[in-house]
């Protein structure tokens, strides 16, 4: 059997994807919502978003630069509170961890709200295989399980989808009337999944941040469904990444509204909640048991390079995805990977191996319209084009870039050269210009038949 | 080495940028608007904010008031059963009127571990503070009923009293800190529940409440 490599079932769904009408109209929609909402949610709450993003993004790099001693604080102050910390290095050991937590507990049923996290470890997968069947209950998770794909962003993940497409399929999973509207379709999920939240034994979410002075884990979400999920069954099983770490409580203040923002493009969210540990004594109740797992996954490898270490800092708000030109032409299918748009192309290759992945740096017009609308500052488009270098000089680029980039320095150091490569470039296009596979899409542009010398000395003359 | 040494080891091999200014933070809060002003002005911010979300903000000058309130916002609930928290103020309120206390059920915190949330369409938790600039109720479970109560049944109530708006999220954050350190579960709710995973549409009541409601005291 003939299986594509990453790169090229990359260009495949890329193409196709492209010269999709309905998916562009899906798309520019739902990102033409988020924009207008965006601007009006930020202008009326902050006076300097600026100065919010450099707090922000300090922060951060405080975190990071003393990572180590804040995700032992964090241990220890979680550990306090009752509540078990996990290390998983890769995603193979996060995924025993949460099965062996399964088994311990007989569990049969486990409920989840979103996490990319698990995403990451293909959480779904293993414990459905184990015999634990898992229910995604966050509306847009729930479309993109019921319909076996993976999300295809990673705040909104059944943004492709339109509320026919859904009708259906709730029609054949559900058994819901054809023609419900997103309220109907809304109330179908909730009446589906109330039962689970109170039959399941564990439930399995994720964290927007860990603090540590707290030993917290702090979740944010619209819909309730991540509220249900720790509140009801037995056992809370937490999978966050270990960059996920805030200092302390107060600095929720900027963090909460600076997400919302970005991510929904609201001033806050519906629930924010924060936990510390399982049912303590004086709550009424609660799970009995909690566990953290704090997950690597290739995010120490990050940490180690001075320049990519800044990449940690994301928030997962998916504002660099909505702003990207290549994203909403190519859709988030088409990455094949857990993070999608700039910041996914930033790290995928760093996570999973330049050698698969050095492609996603060229998914990208280096617009910079990512590193512009990123809350913590990532400079994402700076990332690609080392990401780029990096590929290049690892020797994992291929021939094309390498030689090419050659020939450009080789005509850019002589005037001379440099015409010469255009009168190449001249007869070329007169003898196969049409066969460029790009001409069959779109017009391919025309060497100007003028060198910038003779059109300067045209203008002089005309002055 | 177990796992959690090894990366702890990689982390540290790491190295370190000279130095980060972690010190300025929120210290002079000059990235949001100003939410300022005598505590009418505030209480009036919160209501404006909490309406817009499309939740309910009602005012009573007293527990008496608060309790014809309460009667009113039940009633059109069309007779489900309705479920409260024994919080002093809570019973404060149902103290004031029999009919209102007979048609809500007060179960013993001890007990609250165990009714079948499914069966109730109000639950009524205090809170611990509202949050002026952005209309954001703040609870913990200890002082609320549970983890449940708060976010089973599909209309959520809650009663406070006015010194308890506070003027942003800082301030609320750091009166937290202070009182509730031993505190398991914490939540801030603004609005009702939502989704707009269906093409952006709005969408009330996805698994939390549908309909929210603050009844402020005072
Ligand atoms: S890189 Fe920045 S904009 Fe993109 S998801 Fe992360 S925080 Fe948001």
């Amino acid at each position: 059997m003939l299986t594509l490599t990453e790169h090229g079932g990359f260009r495949k769904r890329a193409a196709a994807k492209a010269r999709d009408p309905v998916h562009h109209e899906v798309i520019a929609k739902a990102i033409a919502s988020y924009e207008k909402a965006f601007e009006q949610t930020r202008a009326a709450q902050f006076t300097n978003w600026q100065q919010a993003r450099d707090l922000a993004a300090g922060i951060k790099d405080e975190v990071l630069a003393r990572l180590p001693e804040y995700l032992e604080q964090f241990e220890r102050n979680a550990t306090a509170q009752g509540a078990r910390v996990l290390w998983a290095e890769d995603a193979d050991q996060a995924r025993r961890h949460v099965v062996d937590i399964a088994r311990e507990h007989g569990a049969r049923l486990a409920v989840k709200s979103k996490s990319m996290a698990t995403e990451e470890i293909d959480l779904n997968e293993t414990l459905q295989r184990r015999g634990i069947e898992v229910l995604e209950s966050d509306l847009g998770e729930l479309i993109v399980q019921l319909a076996g794909e993976k999300p295809y962003h990673i705040v909104t993940p059944a943004m492709h989808r339109t509320k026919a497409e859904i009708a259906a399929l709730f029609h054949e999973k559900l058994g819901v009337d054809l023609d419900a509207d997103p309220q109907g379709l809304t109330m179908a999920a909730r009446r589906h999944l109330r039962q689970a939240f109170t039959q399941a034994d564990v439930g399995i979410t994720g964290a927007n941040f860990l603090l540590a002075e707290e030993g917290a884990v702090v979740m944010v979400e619209n819909e309730g469904n991540g509220r249900l999920t720790m509140a009801c069954p037995r056992v809370h099983v937490v999978v966050a990444g270990i960059e996920k770490i805030l200092p302390r409580l107060s600095d929720l203040a900027l963090f909460l509204p600076l997400l919302a923002t970005s991510g929904t493009a609201q001033a806050m969210t519906c629930y924010a909640s924060i936990v510390r540990g399982p049912r303590q004594p004086d709550e009424a109740d609660g799970p009995q048991r909690m566990v953290i797992i704090l997950l690597d996954n290739g995010r120490s490898r990050l940490l180690s390079s001075p320049l990519f270490r800044q990449s940690l800092r994301c928030i997962r708000c998916g504002a660099c995805l909505n702003a990207c030109p290549v994203f909403r032409t190519i859709g988030g299918h088409a990455y094949h990977t857990t993070y999608p748009g700039p910041i996914g192309s930033v790290i995928t290759p760093h996570l999973r191996g330049m050698g698969r992945w050095r492609h996603l740096a060229d998914a990208s017009s280096l617009c910079g319209a990512c590193t512009d609308v990123c809350p913590v500052r990532i400079d994402l488009h700076q990332l690609l084009l080392a990401n780029r270098r990096e590929a290049v000089r690892g020797g994992k680029a291929g021939w094309f870039w390498p030689a090419a980039m050659k020939l450009w320095a080789w005509a850019m150091r002589d005037r001379g050269r440099l015409a010469r490569l255009r009168d190449w470039g001249i007869l070329f296009e007169r003898l196969g210009r049409g066969a460029l596979p790009a001409a069959k899409r779109r017009r391919v542009p025309r060497l100007s038949r003028k060198t910038f010398a003779q059109l300067w000395e045209k203008n002089e003359q005309s002055r | 080495m177990n796992s959690r040494d090894k990366i702890l080891a990689r982390l540290r091999a790491t190295p370190r940028p000279a130095e980060c200014a972690p010190a300025h933070r929120l210290a002079d809060r000059a990235i949001y608007h100003d939410c300022d002003g005598g505590s009418e002005e505030l209480i009036a911010r919160f209501g404006a904010r909490l309406t817009q979300l499309q939740g309910e903000f009602h005012r009573a000058a007293d527990v008496k008031a608060a309790a014809e309130v309460l009667l009113r916002i039940t009633d059109d609930s069309a007779g489900g059963r309705c479920i409260a928290h024994a919080h002093p103020l809570i019973r404060s309120v149902l103290d004031q009127n029999e009919r209102l206390a007979e048609g809500i059920e007060l179960p013993d915190p001890g007990t609250l571990d165990s009714p079948d949330f499914a069966q109730y369409e109000i639950g009524i938790t205090a809170a611990d503070y509202l949050v002026a600039r952005t209309g954001g109720i703040v609870l913990h479970a200890a002082g609320a009923g549970g983890r449940r109560m708060s976010v089973l049944p599909p209309f959520h109530i809650v009663l406070a009293r006015r010194d308890q708006v506070v003027s942003s999220l800082d301030e609320a954050l750091a009166r937290i800190r202070e009182t509730s350190s031993g505190s398991g579960y914490g939540t801030i709710i603004t609005g009702p529940s939502r989704t707009g995973d269906i093409e952006k549409i709005i969408i009330l009541g996805a698994h939390g409440p549908k309909r929210l409601a603050v009844v402020l005291i005072g």
